[in-house]
Formats: C-alpha cells, structure tokens, sequence
C-alpha cells in the first residue's frame, strides 16, 4: 500500500467527490436523460477508482468499477436511467460514504461484496435488455476535458492572514509616521502600497469564503434520503439570496441545518401529510445573518414540552407554573427534553436540539423557536458576520478603548460644552429623540460620571440611539482577529480588531447593546 | 530503566524559579501597553497582539500569590498556546530551557503540586497551562 503519509490527500479529495456525486446525482433525478450529466458522474467515478487504487482499497476499487460500468452502460443507451437505477446509484453513495468514514476513522474499508454483486447483476441485466439502441459512441474517457483543483488547509490561509495582517498594520503606522513627516511623494507610495496589501487581504478572505448554494446543495439529498426511509413526501426550498459565507463558519451551520432538517422531517412532517415543506431562507440583517428554517409540519405542543420538563425534574412544578412562553420555548435546547422521547405525545422535535443550541452557542449566534399546533414550527438562528477590515472610531472610556464601526454611525456630534449624562435617559438633536446608551451602566461603571464631548448617533432596526463618548476620539483602519475566549461571555464586545498602532481594540456589539 | 525526559522552559517570579511545560509557540515577548477588559476576572490583565495573534495575558503573579521585582513599564510575558487560543502569562525574567527524568510531587500545595529539581536541588514548581487556565474564571 502506498505511503500513509498521502492518506490527508486521499481523504481531502475524496470527501469533495462524494459530495459532488451526490450533486450530480440529484441533478440526474431532475434529468435522468442528459448525456453530459452521465458523462461527468463516469467521469469522477472513474477519477475516484484511481485515488482508491493509489491508496491499495481493493474493495473499493471494485465497487467503483461496477457502477462505473453501469454508468457506462447507461452513457452508451444500454441501460435506461429509471428511477430503480436512480435508487442504486444513491444506495451506492451511500455505501461509499459509509467506507469512507471507515476509512478515515479506522483506516479500513468495510464489506463490500454485497452491494458489488448487486451492481454486476443490474450490469448484466442491462446487457440482456438493452433499453434504446443509440449510436455506439466512443468511450467517455476519451472525450472528457480534466480539471485540477487545490486543497488547502485553513490553518495555512490563517497563517498567511496572520502575516498579512502584519505587513497591514506595519504599513499604517509607516503611512501615518511619512504624514506626519509630510512627504507627499512617499505618502502617495505609501497609500498605494496600502491598497495592494488590503486587496490581498480581501482575496484571501475571499479564498475563505464560499457561496451558500456551492455547499447547501447536499441538503436537499439528505432531506429526499431521510424522506425515503421513513416513507415521506418532502419537498425543501433553499433560498440562498446569492449570498457567501467563511467557510470554517458555512461548516458549522451545516451541521446544524442537518440537525434541525433530520428533526423536520423525522418528527415536524407526518407519513400522512401529502406535501411536507421545509424552506431554509438566509438573509442579511445589518451586520448580522439570519438563517431560518420552516416546515409545515405539527408543530410543537409547549404544554407537553413543560409537563416533559416538570416529569424529568427539569423544572420544579412550582416554578413551571410561573414561566413565560419564552422560557418554555427555550426548554426545548435542554438535554433533558431534547434527549427524550417525545416524537408523538408533543409532536416531537426532540433528538439533538441541546447540540444545535451548544453549537449556535460556539458561533456567538443564538436560536429562537417559534411553533404552532398543525401549521409548522420555525427556528431562526442569528449569526455574527465577520468583519475583515473595516473603518471604525476608536476612543477611551475610563482605562478602555472601544470601537464603533463607522458604518453604524450616522453622525458625531461635538456637544458645546463637556457634559454630564450620568442621568439622561435620551439625546435630542435637531428636534430627534434619540435613545441613550451607557457604557459605564453596561459594564458596571456606574460610579464613574465623566464629562462628555462627542455623541455618536445611530439608527439600528428602527432604534434611535446616541452614544456618548468621552474624549480623545480618533477615526481608524482596523483588522478584526479572532475573538478570545475571555470575550466569549461578554455579549456587548462583537470582537477584538487590530490598530495601526498594533493595539488590540474592542469592537462593540450594536445589535445587544440596544 | 530508560525514561523520557521532558522538557520545560523556565522564568523567574521575584527569586522563584518557575517552569512550564515546552509546547508549541512558546516564546518571552516585552511589552508596555495592553488592553483592559470591563467585566473579566482579576486575574486577567487585558490583551496584546503579537505576530497575527491576540494573546490574554494572565497575572500569573497574584494566582501565585508571589512577589514580583519587575517594577518597569516594560513588562514582560512567557506565552503559550491551549486550543489554538494564545495566552500570556507575567513573569520577571525568562530563564533557560530544563530537561528533567524525573517530575516530584509536594503534598502539601493544593495546586501546582508538581516540581523539578535542579543540579543545586532548588526546586522548581511546574505549571501546567491547563492549570493555570483552571485558576481563572475565562468567561467572567
């Protein structure tokens, strides 16, 4: 067998043809008759049997060459592309999936016989009765265009961010030290340079970032696979808006989305419902993105979820009598309930939920739900986007700097005179009331009464709101980096981004500070 | 019987000698200013930035209940790395790297029980980055 040393390799490629094969499979079930669909699953097929041989998998080698040969057949007019073969192909990526996993996690393939025969019968069937007599064209791999694609880690595109954002930051204070010095020739070089380094760093983040619909396209599989099994009509509707996401990120909130479909369609959507419908919608708000997920299915019984709680001592009696809808909502993310078996009694949306919620947790999004008796539950998950490079105001309060993005930021006003707001509740400018918010409160500063020269006005979601800032206030460039977990519990703090000056800023978070 | 040897790298906290476990991205960096948090744990003295990483500098010192003779603004930190998160902790001065067969215990500390034992038979306590991490309330 060939050095372990190219197993990463093997496994990296072949996870992406699996999940292109189950694409192009889909699309085969929308058109089972096109030949270039035919052509092109022969073809990676064939490109997989290869990297399988490579490595030494001799029993995946021979799975892949028997639906090669069925494809083949197919390609060739001798076999009709029904919707018996359809299941075979989808069975046989399954199988291949299942191998995979073998192979990854206990370095061995599993047992394949049964499911090779079964396609060497299907081949021979085909040879007997050939569906349509077609021109005998030449054999595919001869006619077939080839392409090349890289696979590189996130932890190297981070590395090359880290060094960039260092050059970034360097050639800041390199273009504010040549202001100061007023060299207008260097200055000009300077800016250019500056540039250069930010459009390499949006490209690399572009590298990063891939279009939702590139990766959602294996969900509606899961969804037919899980709707087949359990004898279901389902269609799902994926509205992507065209929009793009990080990839590390996309790969979480996958993992949720098939969570929270596996609960639609197992336990939302009866066997009886003739169209069961699930639509994922995603959308952009301010600067954050909300994802949600609507089935038409029973919905949720919230007094069964809070007599469950009560039952598995989740909640006292007396205490469930006092709790608001919001908070028996939110029961249903407890291990307690989501682990037990509430598929009938409640209309179940039981398994996995406390994991979908821990999950959300990790991505600084949060879950709501929202459900009603024979119409359907939602769930919306609210996601930070990250910001990359962005403008921002930077300034002190007591011994910290905070950051506000510009693009939040209607207008700074510069107050008269310096002025106390220890007890205002609102902001008036030019005849507007604005809402006051108060970072001393906020962060338990409250015995601190400073004089205020600056009030950042806002609108967000519909809110008037007016910042007040004390001093020292300076309009800059910053890199976001990656959030430390000692910031992770602080709701009001979106992120720490990078100075020119090298120094780590807080970003506030808009969205909770209202 | 052969055992493996395992490696620490060492710093000062007033006379003290102190060593951690060698681990990937140690190194001693110098800085002046770092970035307060509202809220977070005492022991938590704020963030700096170095070399792509935002790295939160932990007051070793008061977890230690040690006395410190770095009276500088210069301060310098022994960073480390748990979970791909980098942390730094304060120290007065970096020491050499140590090799040691043999890791004791002192029963009567409740924590950073572990220590090693110099050619002179001074002892050095170990800290464990993991340790450290459960000295301080990270989400505060």
């Amino acid at each position: 067998m060939i050095s372990e040393k190219y197993k990463d390799l093997y496994l990296s490629t072949t996870r992406q043809q699996l999940k292109k094969l189950s694409d192009l499979l889909l699309y085969l079930e929308k058109k089972p008759n096109n030949q270039n669909l035919i052509e092109n699953i022969f073809r990676l097929i064939h490109s997989m049997k290869g990297a399988a041989a490579t490595m030494g998998y001799k029993k995946t080698v021979k799975l892949l060459h028997a639906m090669e040969s069925l494809v083949d057949a197919a390609y060739n007019g001798d076999l009709q592309v029904n919707k018996k073969i359809l299941n075979t192909f989808f069975d046989t990526l399954n199988i291949l999936k299942n191998n995979f996993t073998s192979i990854d996690s206990k370095n061995k393939e599993i047992t394949l016989d049964k499911y090779i025969k079964s396609l060497k019968a299907l081949f021979s069937q085909s040879k007997k009765t050939k569906a349509k007599a077609r021109p005998k064209e030449k054999h595919i791999l001869g006619s077939l265009p080839s392409t090349a694609e890289l696979n590189v880690s996130t932890d190297k595109l981070d590395s090359i961010g880290n060094s960039l954002d260092d050059l970034l930051i360097n050639a800041m204070k390199i273009k504010n030290r040549i202001k100061e010095l007023g060299d207008v020739e260097l200055l000009k070089t300077c800016v250019d340079n500056g540039k250069i380094l930010s459009d390499l760093r949006r490209h690399l983040e572009q590298i990063r970032v891939v279009k939702l619909k590139d990766v959602l396209s294996s969900l509606p599989y899961l969804v037919r696979e899980i709707a087949r099994e359990e004898g279901k009509q389902v269609e799902i509707i994926i509205k992507d808006h065209d929009l793009s996401l990080d990839k590390a990120i996309l790969d979480e909130v996958i993992e949720i989305l098939i969570q929270l479909l596996k609960n639609a369609v197992s336990h939302g959507i009866s066997t009886t419902q003739k169209k069961g419908k699930i639509i994922i919608d995603f959308s952009l708000v301010g600067d954050r993105m909300n994802i949600s997920v609507v089935d038409n299915g029973a919905g949720i019984d919230w007094p069964a979820i809070l007599d469950l709680a009560v039952k598995n001592k989740i909640v006292t009696r007396n205490k469930a009598k006092l709790m608001t809808l919001e908070e028996i909502k939110n029961l249903i993310f407890s291990a307690g309930i989501s682990k037990g078996k509430i598929l009938n009694t409640t209309s179940g949306r039981g398994m996995g939920l406390s994991l979908v919620k821990s999950k959300v947790e990790e991505l600084d999004a949060y879950i709501k739900v929202d459900s009603v008796i024979k119409k359907g539950t939602k769930f919306t998950i609210n996601l930070p986007q990250p910001l990359s490079v962005f403008r921002s105001i930077i300034f002190n309060l007591m011994n910290h700097t905070f950051a506000l993005p510009l693009d939040h930021i209607d207008k700074l006003v510069a107050l008269e005179e310096p002025k106390s707001m220890a007890r205002a509740k609102t902001f008036t400018h030019q005849r507007k009331k604005y809402k006051l918010i108060s970072l001393l409160n906020i962060f338990g500063m409250e015995k601190f009464d400073p004089l205020y020269k600056y009030v950042a006005l806002m609108e967000y979601q519909k809110t008037k709101i007016a910042l007040p800032v004390v001093r020292k206030i300076k309009e800059d460039e910053l890199i976001m980096k990656k959030m430390p977990l000692v910031l992770k519990g602080n709701e009001y703090i979106k992120g720490v981004a990078i100075s020119a000056q090298g120094q780590p800023v807080l970003v506030l978070d808009i969205n909770n500070l209202i | 019987m052969a055992t493996k040897s395992q490696k620490f790298i060492s710093f000062y906290i007033g006379d003290q000698q102190y060593a951690l476990p060698i681990t990937y991205g140690n190194k001693f960096i110098e800085f002046t200013r770092l970035t307060a948090i509202p809220q977070s744990d005492k022991d938590i003295l704020g963030l700096i930035y170095q070399n792509g990483n935002i790295v939160t500098i932990i007051d070793i010192k008061r977890i230690l209940k040690a006395k410190s003779l770095n009276q500088n603004i210069r301060q310098i930190c022994l960073i480390f790395e748990v979970d791909d998160y980098h942390y730094g902790i304060l120290v007065d001065q970096g020491g050499e790297t140590m090799s040691a067969n043999r890791i004791f215990t002192d029963r009567q500390k409740k924590i950073f029980k572990k220590y090693i034992k110099t050619k002179d038979k001074a002892k050095v306590y170990i800290l464990e980055p993991a340790d450290i991490l459960s000295q301080i309330n990270i989400y505060d």
